[in-house]
């Protein structure tokens, strides 16, 4: 240790840096700060006005997904009879394209909380692999969606392999921070595809139960089974539908699994049975007399229960 | 050159100095935070990168997007998260094992020995006996209330206990254990076979202690000691002074090395009933002229008292690099800017240091107080509107009024204020600091490696013999 400090050590030591270097280095720092202030600046007004749109918003569509083989069209039928007592919801349709491009055809009328959308896809084909590819098409039709509309929650109805398309995307798409999906309706969906022995699980209801746990847990959830015999709806074996249970109950807020039997309870004709439309008109559907138009039309429609069967 | 003022606190200050550079503990205090300041520096660096540049809701990652061309981002952000876990995150343990060490130097103790110990006795207080040991899992538990060095005080508590119990337990046996009788009967198993029964016994009283604690069901020791000190949620009312008192109560944990309640890194204080009701007022109408509640923790503390995270850091860095004339402390504070700026004090907790350090714990104190009034002066009556939208937490503490306030410069101006009067409490100490590392240097006053040579017989980090120029370090 130095001991005896000459005065020239004591002022070298106590020496500040030159002017012109304090200077500039107070000059470098500001311009550094404007430099990132500015895109910070830039950044949080867009954040702001993206918040602001979003909280004003409160549009809720809902949000179709048809099965294999079926075109953006296959719920025309249905969102007729939905439509018929009224003209309020718009109704919109995609088409999402091999190579992730998006065409329309319809639109959402100004003031619509609630439009119908229906998401088809170009490749429409069965097998899991295929369906893997609709889930991520599907997200990419959402985000375009999403970023046209600014709704942050919405109702789900997929009907067939489009249940099986809505869980994929549920479990492996949706960021949960972002979007909200409040209901969601599976019209007979095959959750163990056409397995009839439940011990039997595919790789798609293994894959799926395996990531269960991502589902957003505020979910009600109906999963709809047609029988036209004991055992089948023609196509999708009940046991089947009944599958979905591993993968929804005691994850989503609430499971119903619910059988409709009687007359157009065939696999294709399920969109429209009356049942059906009954039960997305009563759970699914906030206003389902909704017209634009002004002044109600129509009755509540009441859907008829006398020939369905269902368990909670 | 000096006001009244700060005549009066250097004498006391030098005073303070000459007392406690003889005592034990503080002089091992600073030689730990010494030896742990290189894994500070690098894992303060590496969390400060990858929080604001590599990792969702980032400063940079967002204002630059980084995510849109660096698709990797996110994977190199982990990748960083996890080394700065095993250095900054382990400091606790690290610690304990250090300030062990040099007590045993100080003591005459073997100090390998000693310090082991006590790193070991550090871990099995931490973990959850009942729970099995295959579901150990250390660094969950040191990573409360945003981990890092904020809880080096229990390292240093154990590390103190473990090293007073040795230190009996080698005085008991030394009564019945022979010591060697002469030179040629000791081997180099000798020291080995005496340290067996303080060993043990040591590590017993570990595995006692850490059964009971786990009993109570929370997370170890550290958790144990932050869960009895912790406030209860009602004291946590808006109200300016509740603030003031809760920000003082938090930053006096900070400087002994515990974590508080506050941290910029904790949504306590975001996440409130009226920080959403704020901010759904200012959605809906798209103006804060009118908000419900103009003062919360959020919009004083988080915005006004902790620029640069607890303590006003960051206008202490900044008074260091202008105003401080010793080559160490101007250094550190060139390595702390980056961290501190993104809101990661710990550098300057261990490097200036704050920790134990009478001469900063004043400031520390004292300079959020200051600036909070200044903030919330203009609040109170309406001249600035409060911060409601949701802002990063790392980056620049003086922007985020700005940018909060999506872009009122009178907000700017009023952190601008506010930091420069954080900034103006800490200069008198630094020229205080100043005075008496010259003083030092002179020889008025006695330095600690004089003081430690008069206790343990001998220097625990040898003097250089003549001011080297180049010569490499012994340590």
């Amino acid at each position: 240790m130095a001991k005896n400090l000459s005065p020239q050590d004591r002022t070298r030591l106590l020496k500040r840096p030159s002017r012109i270097k304090r200077i500039a280095g107070v000059l470098v720092g500001l311009i550094l700060l404007v430099i990132i202030s500015i895109p910070a600046y830039d950044y949080q007004k867009g954040v702001v006005a993206n918040a602001r749109v979003i909280h004003n918003s409160r549009m809720a569509p809902v949000i179709f997904i048809p099965g294999s083989s079926a075109t953006q069209n296959r719920f025309d039928s249905l969102i007729k009879e939905l439509n018929s007592r009224s003209t309020g919801h718009s109704y919109l349709k995609l088409t999402v394209h091999t190579d992730d491009s998006i065409t329309t055809t319809g639109g959402v009328k100004a003031g619509d909380n609630e439009p119908f959308i229906v998401v088809g896809f170009e490749n429409n084909k069965d097998g899991y692999a295929n369906i893997k590819k609709q889930a991520r098409w599907f997200s990419i039709a959402m985000k375009f969606l999403q970023n046209r509309y600014r709704f942050n929650n919405f109702v789900g109805i997929g009907h067939s392999n489009g249940g099986l398309i809505y869980t994929l995307y549920l479990e492996e798409y949706l960021n949960q921070d972002d979007l909200t999906i409040n209901k969601l309706m599976t019209i007979g969906t095959p959750y163990n595809l056409s397995e009839k022995n439940i011990a039997n699980r595919t790789e798609i209801l293994s894959d799926m139960i395996k990531l269960k746990s991502s589902l957003p847990k505020n979910i009600q959830m109906w999963s709809i089974a047609g029988t036209e015999n004991y055992s089948d709806d023609g196509i999708v074996p009940v046991e089947s539908v009944e599958a979905g249970k591993y993968v929804y109950q005691d994850q989503v807020r609430q499971y119903t699994l619910i059988n409709v039997t009687g007359s157009d309870s065939q696999h294709s004709d399920l969109p429209q049975n009356q049942e059906i439309v009954g039960y997305i008109q009563q759970y699914m559907l906030t206003n389902p007399n909704q017209n634009r138009l002004g002044g109600n039309r129509g009755n509540p429609t009441q859907p008829s229960s006398s020939s369905s069967s269902s368990k909670k | 050159m000096f006001s009244p003022l700060e005549n009066w606190l250097a004498a006391r200050y030098l005073h303070i100095q000459t007392v406690i550079r003889k005592k034990k503990v503080y002089i091992a205090v600073t030689h730990t935070l010494g030896s742990l300041l290189p894994f500070v520096i690098i894992g303060s660096m590496l969390q400060a990168v990858s929080r604001s540049i590599f990792m969702q809701n980032g400063f940079f990652y967002s204002i630059y997007h980084i995510g849109e061309w660096l698709p990797a981002a996110r994977s190199i952000g982990q990748v960083m998260n996890a080394l700065s876990d095993i250095t900054i995150n382990f400091s606790l343990f690290l610690g304990a094992f250090l300030f062990a060490k040099y007590l045993a130097r100080l003591y005459n103790l073997n100090d390998g020995i000693v310090g082991w110990v006590a790193m070991l006795a550090a871990m099995i207080l931490q973990v959850n006996l009942l729970a099995g040991v295959s579901r150990i899992n250390i660094g969950s538990s040191l990573t409360n209330n945003g981990g890092g060095v904020h809880n080096i005080f229990v390292g240093l508590l154990v590390g103190l206990a473990a090293t007073q119990a040795y230190r009996g337990c080698a005085w008991i046996a030394s009564h019945w254990q022979h010591a060697p009788a002469t030179w040629q009967e000791e081997t180099f198993v000798t020291r080995g076979l005496h340290a067996v029964f303080p060993v043990s016994v040591v590590l017993a009283v570990a595995v006692g202690l850490s059964l009971l604690i786990s009993l109570t069901g929370q997370n170890g020791f550290a958790g144990l000691l932050l869960y009895s000190i912790a406030l209860p949620r009602w004291a946590f009312s808006h109200a300016i002074v509740t603030i003031m008192l809760i920000t003082l109560w938090n930053n006096v944990l900070n400087v002994v090395g515990l974590s508080g309640p506050l941290s910029p890194f904790s949504q306590l204080t975001v996440d409130s009933t009226q920080s959403s009701k704020n901010l759904t007022v200012a959605l809906k109408t798209g103006s804060l002229n009118n908000l419900p509640y103009r003062v919360t923790f959020h919009t004083v503390y988080d915005v006004y008292g902790a620029m640069g995270g607890n303590g006003m850091t960051l206008a202490l860095v900044v008074a260091i690099i202008l105003l401080s004339r010793q080559p160490d402390r101007r250094k550190v504070g060139w390595w702390a800017l980056f961290p501190t700026l993104m809101n990661f004090n710990d550098i300057a907790l261990v490097g200036f240091p704050i920790l134990f350090n009478p001469i900063y714990i004043v400031p520390y104190l004292l300079a959020p107080l200051v600036s909070m009034t200044v903030g919330w002066m203009p609040l109170h009556f309406g001249w600035v509107p409060p911060v409601v939208y949701n802002t990063f937490n790392t980056g620049p503490g003086f922007l985020t009024a700005f940018l909060g306030t999506n872009g009122n410069w009178a907000a700017l101006l009023t952190s601008v204020l506010a930091f420069l009067a954080g900034l103006l409490v800490y200069v008198p100490f630094i020229r205080i600091d100043n005075l008496a590392w010259l003083q030092t240097l002179t020889g008025e006053l006695p330095t600690q490696q004089q003081e430690e040579a008069k206790l343990s017989g001998e220097e625990l980090i040898p003097a250089r013999p003549h001011p080297a120029i180049k010569k490499t370090e012994s340590y």
